[in-house]
């Protein structure tokens, strides 16, 4: 490839920078415990990928260096040489050279002398050494993401380098090696960059951040206990106390910047987006300008990682199904390269990104015919119809939503935006072009939230899902249920403590919260005021509930609920339509299952109780079966609505079971749902051949997918 | 023990020195529902007496709610459910034990005492039993702590 556009380069850059990256860590590894197999060959992979990477994009003498290294690494793997400290260090600092030229290139051309000079000396160090080793401390590539210039890089016995590098830059030999003499002036001084200071950047484990994360939390909630014991011995406000007023300050510093040590840019996640757009348009024949707006905006971690797959999902679908192909694009008087931009912003407590492309946009009678199972469709606007689309069922119709032959629709976008507890909306317009939105809170780790009490227990509900609070809160029966006006706008009201399972209904007053696509108003029985909560995960030995974020520790150590708008609001919905007979407005939720039943058969006794919980929680009856037989004898008794079996049972199995309903008139039509911890391709077409009409892997989903899959078998029928 | 906690190990039986060799068989016994459980020591992490629960709504598989362990919120799950028993309705005090999932907390009726596990006389067909022993002239069911909630874990991704 002689002329490569520059958008390959800078996507090689992106990656090369990845790979050497992985390159000197892997070296260091070697150097600290040894040499491994896997260790050898992944370092390896990473200079024999770069070579290629190179040699794809145009930069021959980058891809000679590269060689260079491989056939270094070669020699290591073949156990011809041993990974000596002075070896690695001129890996190392090939590798940062390496790095400099890369960059250099993507503003010109490759730097041969350079590169030259470095396949030199690489092979310089295949020669024996014929003094003894010595070596100053190099930089690692991790610690120090800009190059650092030849010149001050420290050589390996036989690199040669004009200064020595900063004395404070860690060495990771542990040998008992002498000190390095100095080392001798290289032979050309090569125009590159500055030195980066040292302090710039410092790779930290993720573990450790939320470990410190932790234990700022701890000493935040330790000062207010220690605030509430003041109060109590002394009868003083600690507040008038100028020590603990200090401290507070401290600790509440010290809580923003270990926050912010969780923040990484969007950028951090683009690489790939960039990727999957190149690759995804060199398939479907399309031409797509990528373009990335607001790179810089930072957010939690956690929150990126989550996000990254429901943008790339976005953005795989705006390639595939969005843009057109040239001759489409050109027939409709547009330009034959399509559009594709990220843009990310902070907006307030929250990052909003949007991913616009100008293709074709969703063509919403075909939402509204594959949303009619659930209603009429065609009552509502075209906005608030394009929002279905985010819906299990509808999102699964094939010409809306499946990606790239993915299977999978636009409700597991919104699933992971639930996990960060984020929104998502979009517009679009036929044939002009699509937007989605995708607002998500900055951090996890600490909300702004409005505390209400229901029943005897506080909850904390995010702010950023409060719309306002209701100064007249008087409700209508409407519709066969109880709604409120909100700016003129009709919303429904439940209780919250009936929502959350309780049986004395709230007295207070009514809050109107926002989830991804609604509002639901909630009674409560106390507003108890707004506050930031530090928000605690639950851990994994909790069953998944939708209606809970987290949960966040008081003052006097008790403990306060998270909810997560959301799902509460999902859960609300689906008690109103239960006991509601009546259709309406409000059918566009979920398929109305009050009176639908499951049958659950397994074996094990505590996965049939926690199904049968999942199911009774979301308005099935539920009957459950211990194996087939069992089964085959309840189901002579009344026929379910859906069957969801295990495969491995005592003496009838999921397929038998399967088979033996398949074969019986009375359960024709009978939706049957494998459930099984069986990953491998045999077991699932054994069961899809024997009629399973859905095949789920136990370790691959959660409650609200078991859900939809419900929903979807049972509201498509 | 109390709602600060104490370790599992200093009541422990003179002549147990360690977790290997004759401390292997050193357990905590749990009396649930006129059950007695074994916890071996080396998963239990302190006692409880009467640690302050924070309900958590709509929640299954045994679980009833959150304790806060000094600025860690752990789970707590009645002992009796997750067993396969009746609820345990009487606990007064629970146990903190370890897995490789997280800490948990384990109800039990009573303070929970040490004991050495003598032989082995028979299977558990529990799943969360891993055999059943002799204690004291007593027979009690060795948990698996580990499996038990791999597959509660195993149960609620499943089923959740």
């Amino acid at each position: 490839m002689s002329n490569p556009e520059p958008e390959f380069r800078q996507i090689f850059v992106e990656e090369a920078e990845q790979r050497l990256d992985e390159f000197g860590s892997g070296l260091m590894r070697i150097e600290e415990s040894g040499l491994t197999g896997d260790l050898i060959h992944a370092v390896f992979r990473e200079a024999h990928t770069l070579k290629g990477g190179a040699a794809m994009v145009g930069l021959p003498q980058v891809a000679r260096v590269a060689h260079a290294m491989e056939d270094i690494l070669e020699q290591i793997r073949a156990g011809e040489r041993e990974p000596t400290s002075q070896l690695v260090d001129c890996l190392l600092q090939a590798g940062d050279r390496l790095r400099a030229v890369i960059h250099r290139a993507l503003e010109g051309a490759e730097d041969e002398t350079e590169c030259e000079a470095i396949v030199a000396e690489l092979h310089a160090s295949t020669r024996p050494a014929v003094s003894p080793p010595h070596r100053e401390p190099a930089a690692p590539a991790a610690v120090a993401p800009t190059p650092a210039p030849a010149a001050d890089r420290s050589p390996g016995p036989s690199l040669p380098a004009s200064a020595p590098a900063p004395a404070e830059v860690r060495d990771t030999t542990t040998t008992a090696e002498a000190r390095p003499a100095p080392a001798p002036e290289p032979p050309t001084a090569r125009p590159e960059p500055p030195a980066p200071a040292f302090d710039s950047r410092v790779p930290v484990s993720v573990q450790r951040l939320d470990q410190m994360v932790r234990l700022v939390t701890e000493s935040a909630s330790a000062q207010l206990r220690l605030g509430a014991l003041i109060r109590e011995q002394t009868g003083r406000d600690p507040e008038s106390l100028r020590e603990f007023r200090a401290l507070s300050q401290v600790l509440n510093e010290l809580q923003e910047l270990t926050m912010r040590t969780r923040m990484v840019p969007v950028s951090t996640i683009t690489p790939n987006l960039q990727r999957a757009v190149r690759t995804l348009a060199k398939e479907t024949g399309k031409s797509v300008r990528w373009e990335v707006r607001g790179a810089d905006t930072e957010l939690d971690r956690k929150v990126l990682e989550e996000l990254a797959e429901a943008i790339l999902h976005l953005v795989r679908n705006a390639v595939d199904h969005g843009i057109e192909s040239p001759n489409e694009r050109r027939t409709a008087g547009k330009k034959t390269e399509g559009s594709l931009i990220l843009h990310a912003m902070q907006l307030g407590s929250e990052v909003v990104i949007t991913v616009t492309d100008d293709g074709r946009g969703i063509d919403i009678e075909k939402v509204r015919r594959a949303a009619g199972r659930f209603g009429d469709a065609n009552a509502l606007s075209d906005d608030d119809a394009h929002q279905l689309i985010f819906r299990s069922g509808v999102s699964t119709a094939r010409f809306v939503t499946d990606i790239s032959g993915r299977g999978v629709g636009l409700d597991v976008v919104r699933a992971k935006l639930d996990a960060v507890r984020g929104r998502i909306e979009v517009t679009s317009q036929m044939g002009v072009g699509c937007e989605f939105r995708i607002a998500v809170p900055i951090t996890l780790a600490v909300l702004s939230s409005l505390l209400v009490r229901a029943g005897d227990q506080r909850y904390a509900i995010p702010m950023h899902s409060v719309r306002n609070v209701l100064s007249t809160p008087g409700s209508h029966r409407a519709d066969g249920r109880e709604m409120i006006l909100n700016n003129g706008r009709a919303v429904g009201l439940s209780d919250l403590a009936q929502t959350l399972g309780m049986d004395e209904p709230c007295s207070g007053p009514i809050l109107v919260v926002a989830g991804l696509a609604r509002e639901h108003a909630f009674r409560v029985d106390e507003l108890l005021g707004q506050r930031d909560v530090v928000v605690k995960g639950l851990g994994t030995l909790l069953p998944p509930l939708d209606v809970l974020a987290g949960a966040s520790i008081e003052p006097d150590g008790s403990i306060v609920l998270v909810l997560e708008a959301a799902g509460l609001i999902d859960r609300a919905r689906r008690l109103r339509r239960a006991s509601t007979p009546s259709d309406g407005p409000e059918a566009y939720a979920p398929a109305a299952h009050a009176r639908q039943s499951v049958l659950v058969v397994d074996d094990a006794r505590i996965i049939r109780e926690l199904q049968r919980s999942i199911l009774e929680g979301a308005g099935y009856d539920v009957r459950t079966a211990g194996d087939g037989a069992e089964a085959l004898a309840l189901l002579a008794e009344a026929r379910p609505d859906l069957v969801m079996t295990d495969l491995e049972m005592p003496a009838i199995d999921g397929i038998q079971l399967t088979e033996s309903i398949r074969r019986d008139d009375r359960f024709s039509g009978l939706p049957v749902v494998i459930l099984t911890s069986q990953t491998s391709d045999t077991a699932k077409r054994k069961g899809l051949e024997a009629g399973a009409d859905a095949y789920i892997v136990k370790s691959s989903f959660d409650q609200s997918s078991l859900l939809a899959v419900v929903e979807r078998l049972l509201g498509a029928r | 023990m109390s709602e600060g906690g104490s370790p599992a190990g200093p009541d422990a039986p003179p002549g147990d020195a360690g977790p290997t060799g004759p401390d292997a068989r050193l357990v905590l016994l749990l009396c649930v529902g006129g059950e007695t459980f074994a916890l071996p020591v080396a998963v239990v992490r302190e006692v409880l007496h009467r640690p302050r629960i924070t309900p958590v709504p709509l929640t299954s598989g045994g679980a009833v709610g959150l304790v806060n362990l000094r600025g860690e919120i752990l789970p707590l799950f009645d002992t009796g459910r997750i067993t396969g028993r009746s609820p345990d309705i009487e606990a007064t005090f629970s146990v903190v034990v370890e897995t490789s999932r997280g800490a948990a907390v384990l109800t039990t009726d009573s303070m929970p005492r040490h004991a050495v596990l003598e032989t082995q006389v028979g299977q558990s067909d529990s799943t969360a039993g891993s055999g059943l022993h002799r204690v004291e002239g007593d027979l009690v069911t060795l948990l698996d702590v580990e499996g038990l909630f791999n597959q509660l874990v195993a149960g609620v991704s499943a089923s959740s």
